[in-house]
């Protein structure tokens, strides 16, 4: 992961920079302030990292409680290299949301324009051309991005539902095959580090879903433009220009060419780790 | 000057008057139950009467706020103490779901497990807590949406006044379903706490009366809620299917046959319906799409419980077939069955509503692109609406994680097989460990 990350820095600081870019010259001017789910999914994603780290000190501590000072610097180091993945996480998590952003102002000018179209009798605008441009940047961008940064998500999501998957199964071996009484304090701590796993799971897959919703909106606002009677033929041009980009070239992000991410997709991902555990259980059924 | 343009306006309401004509006596064309209804007949509030008794239901549950009726094509934000009654029945409601799962912990509510395996405690358990589940999320996202679903009803009566401005139909909506599928929840519901009580031994304390009838509130209202879903579906529906109606009348079809004169006459007011026809299509866009946002979690929550509940009650069907050599006793055959049947019902009705909705949503593009176009102005209209139509087909999704249609229904139960393969092969399992420990003590 740290390795691909280094290879390719060259690359993300241009991307950054390209995008950065595209704020200071489009973007800057407007308003962000009432772009509610971008403020709530910056501040779910820092939880979910405080979080991660306050239950893997939490467990680490609990579970081993004489702690001399070797075993507290190799808890430092195991720590450190899970945060620096965890911040990658968070890099590509802040990336797509202020694609996200983007894109939601690129549909707020389209949806004033509309507004706008209707209640005055404005029949021209080049400002469909502008954004038209600003949207296929955006989705280069969104397509650079995903590249950069596809083999350290598809490790980072792999790695958090494998984690759950086996402590599951373990906890299930615990419990019932050795007879153990579960205790308050350890079903505690299994079930925090549960939910808090499967929080920073469904947060990388949601912020996906939520650029992807972004980007289909775009051409639900787009068909707002159908009623608008005695469009001037360029406007009409260039928003059908706009909307037949839209439905070819939609904004998507693909991991490894292996899938896209979406909602539907962390459903089966989830489908798929509640069958695997079943299967595990009926492997060791026996021995239960 | 002035009267050229008289006379314009003059040809332009003879051709609108024309079409009106054209609507109202060829009920056969444009459909039929739609347009029955004479628009000067007294409206109280003509599209919500149809769900009345369920919409009341929902409001004394405090699933839904108890609007006020400003006119009849607008309903408010609830008063104070409406408001106020629907909190404290949400807290109510929330106090006794509670007090249930306490009650459950204790050895009172270990008696109402009938069952003799493990593995079957275990079902039950997952699947009463899934109940509880489902309707704990319900009120609470019911209590978050509640602006939301006066917006959508709104919405829907602004729309139906257009209609009725527009071109004098009203439209019915065909909801009756709601009220037997209301009536089925009740006596289901019924049934199975007859039943279970019927089977209980030993002295019921009041405590076990409160969990059985708390449990069955429960899931009547979580059905019920669904019920409602699917007849604001199918109202959204209708209306889609009034706007195809409006467009199939300028499809090839319908000109066959007709002189040219007549088909100039006929095609004058297309681009004026068409603006009509793409904003009302929109709008109804825009309001399936704010029924998915609000519905959305709550449906995916009750289609799990429903497929676990499915899948158990088979499974307790085919434990008790093969365990008793064919033998069934009565009433677990009968319970299964209740449950079976609700859940049955309401999932079909579900995937019905929306696949019929989602259906009369796409198929308007097809439509379209029937129509008469044989000058550039109409072709440029109808090309407006294709080009921005590729590759956007409409869908209800369950929060994003599937889609719900006719294909649902198929892809739940097929789940339910596996599943109950899975269920039958922990049986086998426990039972062939059972064999060796009894081997072992002798």
């Amino acid at each position: 992961m740290h390795f691909r990350n280094w290879w390719l820095s060259e690359e993300l600081a241009s991307t950054i920079n390209t995008l950065t870019n595209l704020y200071q010259q489009h973007l800057n001017p407007h308003d962000f302030n009432d772009c509610l789910s971008f403020d709530n999914y910056i501040i779910y994603k820092g939880l979910s990292i405080w979080l991660e780290v306050a239950s893997m000190f939490v467990m680490r501590y609990g579970l081993s409680p004489p702690i001399s000072f070797k075993l507290f610097l190799g808890l430092v180091g195991v720590m450190a290299v899970q945060m620096s993945i965890l911040l990658i996480g968070m890099h590509f998590h802040l990336a797509v949301l202020y694609i996200y952003r983007s894109v939601w102002i690129v549909n707020r000018e389209l949806l004033t324009l509309a507004n706008q179209l209707r209640m005055w009798n404005i029949r021209s605008s080049p400002r469909v051309q502008e954004l038209h441009c600003l949207y296929s940047r955006l989705l280069g961008l969104s397509n650079r991005l995903g590249a950069l940064y596809d083999y350290q998500m598809t490790l980072f999501m792999i790695s958090l539902l494998s984690v759950n998957i086996l402590s599951i199964f373990y906890m299930i071996v615990y419990c019932i095959s050795l007879k153990k009484i579960l205790t308050f304090a350890l079903a505690i701590n299994f079930i925090q580090a549960l939910a808090i796993n499967l929080m920073d799971f469904w947060l990388s897959i949601a912020v996906c879903d939520l650029a992807e919703r972004q980007g289909r909106a775009t051409s639900a606002i787009l068909k707002l433009f159908n009623d608008i009677p005695e469009l001037e033929v360029d406007l009409d041009r260039s928003i059908n220009d706009f909307a037949l980009f839209c439905c070819h070239r939609r904004l998507r992000f693909n991991h490894c060419g292996l899938f896209y991410v979406h909602n539907a997709m962390g459903f089966r991902m989830i489908v798929a780790c509640v069958l695997y555990l079943i299967y595990l259980v009926q492997f060791d059924y026996m021995n239960l | 000057m002035s009267p050229n343009s008289w006379v314009i306006e003059m040809a332009a309401h003879k051709s609108r008057l024309q079409v009106r004509r054209s609507l109202s006596p060829h009920p056969h064309a444009l459909g039929s139950d739609a347009f029955v209804r004479s628009p000067h007949a007294p409206v109280g509030n003509p599209v919500f009467e149809d769900i009345g008794t369920i919409l009341s239901v929902l409001k004394a549950s405090g699933l839904l706020p108890i609007y006020e009726q400003v006119s009849s094509f607008e309903v408010g934000p609830p008063t104070r103490t409406n408001e106020f009654y629907s909190f404290f029945v949400r807290g109510v409601v929330h106090a006794l779901t509670i007090f249930n799962i306490y009650s459950l912990m204790t050895p009172n509510g270990a008696k109402l497990f009938i069952s003799l395996r493990e593995t079957d405690n275990v079902n039950q358990w997952i699947e009463l807590l899934l109940c509880i589940l489902t309707y704990t999320l319900t009120v609470f996202v019911c209590a978050r949406n509640t602006k939301c679903i006066i917006q959508i009803m709104n919405e829907i009566l602004k729309l139906d006044q257009e209609v009725l401005r527009q071109f004098g139909v009203a439209l019915s909506n065909n909801c009756n379903f709601s009220i037997k599928f209301l009536l089925l929840i009740a006596a289901c519901q019924a049934y199975i706490i007859f039943i279970r009580i019927h089977v209980l031994d030993g002295v019921i304390t009041p405590t076990t009366y409160i969990l059985i009838g708390f449990y069955a509130i429960q899931n009547g209202l979580t059905a019920t809620y669904i019920v409602f879903a699917s007849a604001l579906l199918r109202i959204v529906c209708i209306r889609f299917q009034f706007v195809n109606r409006l467009l199939n009348g300028y499809s090839y079809a319908q000109l066959l046959g007709k002189s040219r004169r007549q088909l100039q006459s006929h095609m004058e007011s297309f681009p004026e319906d068409s603006l009509f026809i793409y904003r009302t299509h929109n709008r109804l866009l825009r309001i399936y799409k704010s029924i998915n946002e609000c519905c959305s979690l709550i449906i995916v929550c009750f289609l799990g419980y429903s497929f676990y509940t499915v899948t158990t009650n088979w499974y307790n069907l085919f434990v008790q077939i093969t365990n008793n050599k064919g033998v069934i006793s009565s009433h677990i055959m009968q319970w299964c069955l209740a449950w079976l049947c609700l859940h049955t019902a309401l999932l079909t009705l579900l995937s019905r509503s929306c696949g019929a909705t989602t259906n009369e949503a796409n198929i308007t593009s097809q439509i379209l692109a029937r129509v008469y176009g044989k000058s550039k102005e109409f072709q440029n209209i109808i090309d407006k609406f294709l080009t921005k139509s590729i590759k956007q087909e409409v869908q209800f999704t369950a929060y994003g994680f599937f889609a719900i249609d006719n294909s649902t229904l198929f892809k739940i139960f097929s789940a339910v097989t596996t599943y109950l393969v899975i269920l039958i092969q922990f049986k086998q399992l426990e039972d062939s460990k059972l064999e060796e420990q009894l081997q072992e003590t002798n």
